[in-house]
């Protein structure tokens, strides 16, 4: 994703100034609760489901 | 904390009884001739509004409480640190010259205030437009020859801007974050003295559990009577607001998107923003998303605050009603979206709390709407008034309270009106008056921003219904890049935005003369101010920066004693527009030359 700005033209010479690799992972957090209707027909479902 | 949560439980009692108080003052007028139905309406809707007016003010009394009365003005120390931290610059269609200066100006700060080893810049481009991404890679050269010996200089360009600023930064953080304990997370027209910069990682340093450290920053750089009017207003209350807000933030204060540090670390572990299901606008990438990062850091047990203390720091604000509605828009519909967010898991109940008060400050501006319509309508949709209670006795005429509706008025207006004249109280009891020309000056700009406030706010009170309303009906408003020097705006662009807040103006009084004339007097307050919508902004917009400036109009501290690091910045931007120089193949003539956020228009 990150890209540093190509010198098509020669010019502009900016690769020297591309940010340092260094990574960190940043986790995706959790914001929604899950929908409480789908949990609750799940829990039912599987309680009277077959054994 | 327990002082704190007394404070909380203090300032929502006093909305409580704010809100109870002016329900009972409507209960006695509106039941001059009966209480119906639509009295009732009328009632709630008078009460949540007079409860978010009397929030605002609740922040206002807490710091007007706030001791001492003036924060300690000594410059910051300077002290050794092992930290590293990258300043970031998120831009995003902005005039590269203009940014640029104002990372020139920073560097500078840096190398004379002796701290410019322990601060990098990261450029992190997400600009769209070629044209402008050409300017910004030739004077990102510019800048690199004639600063970049001094620090590190990176820069670079997103090919997609996915996740908008949010994005951006988490992608320097998946690149580069482990090299860095803190980020300095800037605007485009950002300006921070070295000296605040440094102070921030000191305390950073000292406080293993602060997570983010916000900064409140002054408006420069204004220069149409608009914008002045919110330099002013960000320069002489908002300093005593946010003292309030510091006073009832604890663990969870707020990130308003720029001018703050945060610890790489903790906004790494917890501010990966996923997009919410569904399309935009309620579903999508999170738009307001720094009071999110700031609820999610508090969340992990990080401490988020504001010190209202750490001067030094500044942004530049629009300069006239229309680029602020637009601005508006964006953040109407970012802060709406926070109903999706304010359910989420394990969240602090003020940060709960928080969001609420996000939502309420857009739905706020439908609620007054309402009250009018239904204040209208509530003549017509009521019954003729019963004369004779009691069969053979005499008729019993309604009696129009006249003197509990200016009660009601003035509690309301109250309440806008009296933090702000506390403020010019409180001001010449510690002596900060006088770096606003002294108490009279100070009290003479209080009441002119009033005035214009005053004539300013029915119009905005209509563009924000007009965005809840888009927001509502599924319009995605998108990213429109900020403008920050477009300046004034021309009659014909005033009346072609805002022809219908004055037809909505003229057909709000047509009703009113023909359904309920006595409230037109009341009415002419938002109406009459509506119906010359376009020339207020118009004439709001004159840049006379010069002549307000000359004459002591709005008049604060950047006016007076201008910030080395702003002084700097108009000098490198000065000297960089004066040559003119031919950048990339496209020519830079004039400030005006590149106008990107007129593309967008």
């Amino acid at each position: 994703m990150t890209r540093v700005l190509e010198a098509g033209n020669g010019r502009l010479e900016l690769d020297g100034f591309a940010l340092p690799v260094a990574p960190m992972a940043m986790p995706e957090q959790v914001l929604e609760r899950p929908r409480v209707r789908t949990a609750f027909f799940a829990t039912i479902l599987k309680r009277f489901a077959w054994k | 904390m327990m002082v704190t949560t007394i404070r909380r439980v203090l300032s929502i009692l006093f909305c409580l009884l704010m809100a109870g108080l002016v329900a009972s003052l409507a209960v006695g007028y509106f039941s001059s001739d009966g209480i119906q139905w639509i009295d009732a309406v009328r009632i709630v809707l008078l009460a949540a509004s007079t409860a978010w007016l009397a929030w605002g003010a609740a922040y206002a009394f807490n710091g007007l409480l706030s001791l001492p009365l003036e924060p300690d003005e000594r410059p910051f120390e300077l002290v050794a640190t092992n930290a590293r931290t990258a300043v970031l610059v998120p831009v995003y269609n902005e005039d590269p010259v203009k940014t640029f200066s104002h990372v020139a100006a920073m560097i500078e700060s840096t190398v004379s205030f002796g701290v410019a080893e322990r601060f990098d810049f990261a450029i992190l481009s997400d600009t769209r437009d070629e044209q402008v991404a050409e300017q910004e890679a030739h004077w990102f050269r510019r800048l690199r020859q004639e600063f970049g010996v001094q620090t590190n200089l990176y820069y670079r360009r997103r090919e997609m801007n996915t996740g908008k600023k949010a994005g951006n930064v988490g992608d320097f953080i998946r690149t580069s974050g482990a090299l860095y304990d803190y980020l300095l997370i800037l605007d485009a027209d950002s300006l921070m003295e070295a000296s605040t910069m440094a102070e921030m990682v000191r305390r950073m340093d000292n406080d293993p559990k602060l997570g983010l450290l916000q900064t409140l920053p002054k408006i420069v750089h204004a220069r149409s009577f608009f914008g002045r009017a919110m330099q002013f207003s960000t320069g002489y209350y908002s300093p005593i607001y946010t003292r309030g807000l510091a006073e009832l933030q604890g663990n969870a204060g707020p990130f308003w998107g720029h001018n703050a540090i945060v610890r790489t670390r903790a906004f790494a572990q917890s501010c990966g923003l996923p997009e919410l299901a569904g399309k935009p606008p309620f579903g999508g990438h999170i738009l307001s998303h720094d009071y999110v990062e700031a609820a999610l850091l508090a969340r992990n047990g990080w401490t988020v605050r504001v010190d209202p203390d750490l001067n030094g720091s500044f942004e530049e604000g629009p300069d006239n009603v229309i680029d602020f509605a637009k601005r508006d828009r964006r953040w109407c519909q970012g802060n709406l979206q926070h109903s999706r967010v304010m359910v989420a898991p394990g969240l602090k109940p003020w940060s709960r709390f928080v969001f609420l008060q996000n939502i309420m400050a857009y739905v706020a501006s439908p609620l007054w709407a309402l009250f009018i319509l239904a204040s209208i309508a509530a003549p017509s949709l009521k019954g003729v008034p019963d004369y004779f209670p009691e069969p053979g006795s005499f008729p019993v005429f309604p009696r129009v309270e006249q003197g509990l509706a200016l009660t009601l008025l003035v509690g309301v207006f109250g309440l806008l009106i009296g933090p702000k004249l506390l403020i010019v109280v409180r001001g010449a009891i510690s002596g900060a008056n006088a770096r606003f020309g002294g108490t009279w000056r100070a009290l003479l700009n209080t009441l002119t921003e009033i005035l214009s406030t005053s004539l300013l706010a029915p119009i905005m009170l209509m563009f924000q219904c007009r965005a809840v309303l888009e927001v509502f009906s599924g319009m995605d408003g998108g990213w429109p890049a900020t403008d920050r020097e477009a300046g004034s705006v021309s009659l014909s662009e005033a009346w072609a935005a805002s022809w219908w807040v004055s037809a909505t103006g003229f057909v709000t009084l047509g009703f009113a003369f023909q359904f309920a004339p006595e409230y037109v007097s009341w009415l002419l307050l938002v109406a009459g101010p509506q119906v010359f919508a376009p020339l207020l902004i118009h004439i709001s917009s004159w840049s006379a920066s010069g002549r307000l400036k000359d004459a002591d109009i709005f008049l604060t501290s950047a006016d007076t004693h201008p910030s080395p690091v702003v002084l700097r910045q108009e000098a490198v931007l000065t000297r960089w527009r004066g040559e003119g120089k031919d950048a990339g193949g496209v020519a830079v003539e004039a400030p005006g030359n590149l106008t990107p956020a007129g593309l967008d228009r």
